[in-house]
């Protein structure tokens, strides 16, 4: 029997290798290709991938134990009910899920039903922020669940899906336009003015215009495509980084549906300067229900010219290929990703080199954001000036914002950049708040007394994730949920984040049972400081933030507690 | 004899496939440091020091005297930059950096201990701390873990972040070589390292995300059921004590005491070349071969012998085998399968069986010298001096782990009996003189008991790299010309097979042949065959490069050619075996690599044949000559196929 | 006996190769920013341009280089940088990118860069 599937498993890698490529980089999609097929990932499948790409069976474990949806339990239900555990999804009710969905199937999280039909886990932010609590039934997406829909839903598996009322694809609530979500150029108007210009004057312009990385580092753009641009070597790679994994963050599967053809301009544009063939798609592997969409999209490029062999005619060539992820949220982290790119645990790299000179395969990469992108395709449409138009200074541009927590109007904002956090919060309803997350789980929480401050490169940054505390919010609770976080998702690889985040969520729950002195507290404080400077990448860098920012500025609210009987 | 290295170009990189998230960028570094801009000033610690452009600051620092420390960072691995105790400040930004992986391309400021830097490594330590089994006392490491040192030069006077009371992983004892403890673990990765890029045997990686991260084997199989080859190199780089070998010297000590048992110990050629290091103030290089003698004496072995012997035998028996094999394919017909490949490291012959089964009989037969040593004991040895070989116990002194597994092969006891019972590493035998009391530096000579005779030049090289391969061409050489070797290099050192190269390839063109000498009488009729021929030879060492020769063989590539492979699993040789003392790199390895040749040199026989108590077995006991049907028995042994299936 | 200006923010560089300049009777201004360098190329109006790449910005270099293209500007450039060893790609000069006379890595042995601006000079 073992012979038989043996020899089955490797005719399945065969084939997918002449799909993927035979070298290590085919590692995530064949992994992917065989877990639909095959349910899971059997010691097998892991030897004989190993063995077919020439690497140790111990790496490919290494990378499957890496990133959370890979599975190679047998135990596991036909359905596999994800429940976003992450902070906005907590923020609105998440535990009132979690409990009804345990008393409907009779099991706990982390367990199977005896039928083989359902397992139910956690797992962390999927994009659904403001429509939470959110969860996925396999690559299936559910909105704003509430104890009652429970039932239902699970009712629907049993039916295989047959008849029901819940939606295939969930969108976003887009509350406030702006230029960019609202600019109404042609069709391709960006990408066809770009064809016609010189490729160092694209760069100029997008230099002139300031943009930088919308992902959150706020590099600037136009560095990273000079770079890249100016080297030379037969393959040049353009790689949009759609791995949104950002607590509180949405805007990218908003714009990654929405927006598709802007995005594709975007990247088709950078492929023009950089004089890239092929470019990269990285898309989360919680978007998984985008991926149709997108190969179709890809697909009718390619039928209208924007896309093959020689786009609009100008003699330009670029394929692109999507490339799904398997739930990291260090893989939004360019070097990581790029690791994750060649089929290895994603980890990030050492720095030096610096971003702009880390290239897939050592050849001349850019990385940007879906954001980036898009605003790179509508600046050279519209040209620099109307893009400088909004913004400060050093931080230009109108950019999306992800708002969820406690406000009248969750969803999708267009503002300027350096608007103040009182001003948000008027235009979100969210005027009452004693607190605000800006940039997500590695972000600052910024408290009442500092709303004047503005959010921009050059005070507060934020890739677009607005997380609103109402009055009556337990700070304490928000800190746990963000740490919670980070311990799982370190990549595992340098001491300070890898053993630092425990240390900072036991002191939390030394504080929620009163047993932590201020001493002790200050101690934490330094260890945060210390992985603040010291951990190998932004992750690990910015994963204290939310924790320091919390006890500093409500440290009378964290200390001193009494515990809470059960 | 040509040197034909540089026809070789094997620095062509296939290992694309390795993260490059443990790989620094490296920056080369400039050819003519008298060009404009090849060197960069830096500034550390206010101190002004000019490097070649890519240095590191670690690098920079070193030359100017200021330590960092360091923890994840080995001279014999890439830069992994994950442990970040070695962190500093550079002037200009915010982060500290990590030193080991900053190559320096800009002028830069560093400081490398203010108040940031020295809280950042504190923590880091306390960090690394707070997840270590710390039990000092029962520690095989005790007095030489890095992590230890640490803590005393950071003046750890307790536990800020807490630590690990009771271990709770427990110790995998399931290899006859190799046991972990992963209690101790503080993930550096240099075992992953080691083990992937340095051997590409793949034992372990990292697995898990998070807190859940750790290293594991596939599965986390216990050693003994995933492919490990043995060779010990993790342990060599190991910090802590997660990695160590499995010590047989209690065992060994009761035997001792067992008045009715004979213990004999052979010592193989490269322990004496480094036990010393084991001993306070004993620099790297300095032999102790005589000491140790007295020292086993001292300890209560019956007997010490010298593995030079076997290492002698193994020469005639494998060069036999070789001169069989070509004559077989030149003058018969037949086809024997050449390159013939050395069988002496029980790693690299473990390797073969694992990785690459279909060439398995390109191996010569011929056993390891342990291997050979110990039959010979327990039949020869036992019979002259009468003894039971029952009550034989026979220890083997070596530089290596794998040994340990090697002399518990079921194919290991042709003489009725285990040839070998335990291996024993240098690391081991110089913890068992500590518990006798013993100073070995201090000890006075004393010699080898017959009746194997004392060291040959011949034998000890056998403990670097290329030896083996320098032996085979000293003895077959002048057998087949009936010429010295030493006509054509001087004082018979054959250069182009030493040295550190990862691959090294030399041809020896046969211009005149001799008469047969007596030992190979009734094996062939004449040389004749051989006049004009070219011998052509590639010595590799390192299971990495062994499998860059056995692709390219594979390939039809240059090294197809060859009548005759050396390979050593080891980095070094056997000099820089898994048993050997810790810390390893290549420095240590070569001052090592000096001190046996210097024995070589300082020795009265040099060529195997002529080693008086190997002229003597051959008259009396095995007295059809090599590779006849009693050293068959004997002295050659077969292999198993493994494949790489894990079940 | 020419005017030569050169932009790089390493300064010890910066004064090697003024001496090595000055001892062939060249003229030398130095430059070590991408803007103070626009103002000496204006200002001094120089023959040869010696350019290094990463200065305060990564790509400074390319867009001094792209600038002075588009000013149409007479004075030729020597690129030299070590941008090649740092970022571990390959850079060289083309027409559109890259647009200037000659591309150098860094280091560079004083008699090539002499003969590098002999040539250029003669140009």
């Amino acid at each position: 029997m073992q012979v038989i599937e043996r020899e089955k498993v490797k005719t399945d890698i065969n084939d997918l290798k002449k799909k993927y490529g035979d070298d290590r980089s085919a590692l995530l999609p064949i992994l992917h290709e065989l877990q639909n097929k095959y349910n899971y990932l059997s010691d097998v499948i892991m030897q004989e991938t190993a063995h077919s790409l020439d690497i140790h069976p111990v790496e490919v474990e290494g990378v499957v134990s890496f990133y959370s949806f890979f599975r190679t339990n047998k135990k596991q239900g036909k359905y596999v009910i994800r429940l976003c555990q992450t902070i906005s999804c907590d923020l609105a009710g998440k535990e009132n899920v979690a409990r009804q969905l345990e008393n409907e199937l009779g099991i706990k999280f982390g367990e199977t039903t005896e039928d083989r039909m359902f397992t139910l886990e956690y797992t962390n932010c999927m994009g659904m922020c403001d429509k939470g609590p959110a969860m996925m039934v396999n690559d299936r997406l559910f909105a704003s669940v509430t104890p009652d829909k429970v039932s239902r839903i699970i009712a629907d598996c049993r039916n295989n899906f047959i008849k029901t009322n819940f939606p295939d694809i969930v969108p976003s609530n887009v509350v406030k336009t702006g230029p960019i979500l609202e600019s109404d150029t042609d069709k391709n108007a960006g990408l066809k003015k770009a064809l016609k210009m010189k490729r160092p004057d694209i760069i100029s312009e997008i230099k002139e215009s300031g943009l930088k990385g919308r992902g959150g580092a706020g590099f600037p753009t136009s560095v990273k495509w000079q770079l890249a641009a100016a080297a030379k070597s037969d393959k040049k790679y353009v790689v949009c980084n759609a791995d949104e994994g950002e607590p509180g963050t949405f805007k990218d599967r908003y714009l990654l549906y929405q927006h598709t053809d802007k995005l594709l301009d975007g990247m088709t544009i950078a492929a023009y300067v950089l004089g890239a063939k092929k470019g990269y798609i990285y898309l989360r592997g919680e978007y998984m229900h985008l991926k149709n969409m997108l190969l179709e999209k890809i697909e009718k490029r390619k039928e209208e010219n924007l896309l093959g062999e020689d786009i609009l005619g100008k003699g330009i060539e670029f394929d692109l290929e999507l490339r799904m992820g398997a739930g990291a949220y260090v893989c939004g982290e360019e070097t990581a990703l790029i690791e994750s790119l060649e089929g290895n645990r994603g980890e990030a790299r050492n720095r030096p080199p610096f971003p702009t000179d880390v290239g897939l395969q050592n050849h001349p990469t850019t990385v940007n954001n879906v954001e980036t992108f898009i605003d790179s395709a509508l600046i050279c449409a519209q040209g620099a000036d109307w893009f400088k138009d909004h913004g400060t200074d050093r931080s230009t541009g109108t950019k999306l914002f992800s708002v969820s927590g406690d406000c009248e109007d969750p969803g999708i904002y267009e503002l300027p950049y350096g608007i103040t956090i009182r001003d948000m919060l008027s235009e979100v309803g969210g005027e009452d708040a004693k607190a605000v997350q800006v940039g997500g789980a590695g972000g600052q929480c910024i408290p009442a007394k500092q709303f004047d401050r503005k959010i921009s490169y050059e005070d507060v940054p934020s890739g677009g994730s607005i997380i609103v505390f109402g009055p009556d919010r337990d700070m304490l609770k928000v800190a746990k949920n963000f740490m919670e976080f980070f311990v799982e998702e370190s990549c595992g690889q340098c001491t300070p984040c890898r053993e630092g985040n425990p240390k900072l969520l036991e002191g939390i729950e030394m504080l929620e049972q009163g047993r932590c002195s201020s001493s002790y507290l200050d101690e934490l404080i330094k260890l945060g400081e210390t992985m603040q400077v010291s951990s190998k990448c932004g992750l690990g860098q910015s994963s204290p933030n939310a924790f320091l920012s919390i006890v500093e500025n409500f440290k009378s609210e964290v200390l001193g507690r009494v515990p809470q009987k059960v | 004899m040509t040197d034909n290295k540089e026809k070789l170009d094997f620095t062509e990189d296939k290992s694309s496939r390795r993260p490059k998230s443990t790989t620094p960028s490296t920056v080369k570094k400039p050819e003519n440091t008298d060009a404009l801009g090849a060197m960069i000033k830096v500034t550390i610690d206010g101190k002004d020091i000019k490097v070649p452009m890519g240095t590191t600051i670690l690098e920079a620092a070193k030359e100017l005297g200021i330590t960092i420390p360091t923890l994840c960072d080995h001279s014999d691995l890439c830069v992994a930059g994950v442990c970040r105790i070695c962190v500093v400040e550079v002037e200009g930004q915010n982060n500290l950096q990590a030193s080991c992986a900053y190559p320096i391309t800009s002028p830069i400021k560093v400081h490398t201990h203010t108040r940031k830097v020295r809280q950042a490594r504190r923590h880091v330590l306390d960090l690394m701390l707070s997840k270590h089994y710390g039990e000092c006392y029962s520690c095989v490491r005790n007095g030489n873990c890095e992590l230890q040192d640490l803590a005393d030069q950071y003046g750890v006077d307790f536990y800020r972040f807490g630590h690990v009371e009771k271990p709770d992983k427990g110790t995998d004892e399931s290899s006859y070589a190799i046991e972990r403890d992963m209690d101790k673990c503080i993930l550096c990765r240099r075992c992953v390292r080691t083990c992937v890029d340095l051997q590409e045997v793949g034992v372990y990686d990292v697995l898990g995300r998070g807190e859940e991260t750790h290293i594991g084997t596939f599965l986390d199989k216990p050693m003994n059921d995933v492919i490990c080859i043995n060779c010990g190199q993790c342990i060599n780089r190991c910090p802590t004590g997660a990695l160590h070998a499995k010590d047989p010297s209690d065992v060994i000590w009761e035997a001792i005491d067992d008045k009715n048992k004979h213990v004999v110990i052979q010592t193989a050629p490269a322990p004496r070349s480094a036990i010393g290091e084991c001993f306070e103030g004993v620099e790297p290089g300095t032999p102790l071969t005589f000491e140790m003698n007295t020292a086993i004496r001292y300890c209560g072995f019956d007997r010490v012998f010298d593995t030079n012997f076997s290492a002698d035998l193994t020469i005639l028996e494998e060069g036999t085998e070789l001169i069989e094999r070509l004559y077989g394919t030149l003058v018969e017909g037949k086809n024997e399968s050449l390159p013939q490949f050395t069988s002496c490291s029980p790693g690299w012959v473990k390797y073969i069986e694992h990785f690459y089964p279909e060439m398995l009989k390109n191996v010569s037969s011929a056993k390891s010298p342990q291997q050979m040593f110990g039959a010979v004991i327990k039949t020869y040895y036992a019979q002259l001096n009468d003894i039971d070989p029952a009550d034989i116990v026979t220890v083997a002194l070596m530089p290596c782990t794998a040994k340990k597994f090697e002399c518990n092969r079921p194919e290991m006891n042709d003489s009725g009996y285990k040839d070998i019972d335990y291996g024993l590493t240098t690391r081991e035998l110089a913890q068992m003189f500590k518990e006798a009391g013993i100073e070995l530096p201090k000890l006075k000579k004393s010699d080898f008991d017959d009746p194997f005779g004392t060291q040959t030049g011949s034998g000890v090289i056998f403990g670097a790299t290329g030896g083996v391969m320098e032996s085979a061409i000293r003895t077959v050489y002048e057998l087949v010309s009936g010429k010295k070797i030493d006509d054509l290099f001087d004082h018979a050192n054959v250069m182009p097979v030493r040295g550190f190269d990862g691959i090294k390839y030399a041809e020896l063109p046969i211009e005149e042949v001799g008469p047969v000498p007596e030992i190979l009488e009734g094996k062939i009729p004449n040389w004749d065959w051989l006049k004009g021929a070219t011998l052509k030879v590639a010595v590799a060492h390192g299971t990495a490069n062994a499998k860059k020769v056995l692709e390219n063989i594979k390939e039809g590539g240059k090294l197809s050619e060859c009548h005759f492979i050396e390979f050593m699993a080891c980095p070094g040789g056997c000099l820089g075996g898994g048993g050997m003392p810790i810390p390893t790199n290549e420095e240590i390895r070569a001052a090592r690599a000096k001190a046996i040749y210097a024995e070589d040199e300082a020795s009265e026989v040099r060529k195997s044949y002529e080693n008086p108590a190997i002229t003597k077995l051959y008259s009396d006991f095995f007295t059809d000559g090599p590779c006849s049907h009693k050293s068959h028995e004997l002295l050659h042994t077969g292999y198993k196929v493994r494949g790489k299936k894990m079940v | 006996m020419a005017k030569i200006l050169i932009v790089d923010d390493d300064y010890d560089f910066v004064s090697g190769v003024k001496t090595v300049l000055e001892s062939a009777d060249h003229e030398v201004t130095a430059a070590y920013s991408r803007e103070e360098g626009m103002k000496l190329f204006e200002q001094e109006e120089p023959d040869l341009i010696i350019l290094d790449v990463m200065m305060d910005e990564p790509d400074d270099g390319f867009t001094m280089a792209q600038d002075l293209k588009r000013k149409h500007a007479k004075a030729s450039v020597l690129m030299l940088s070590s941008v090649g060893q740092v970022t571990g790609l390959e850079f060289d000069k083309d027409d559109e990118m890259v647009p200037v006379d000659a591309f150098e890595e860094k280091p560079i042995m004083p008699n090539k860069l002499l003969e590098k601006v002999k040539e250029l000079l003669n140009n």
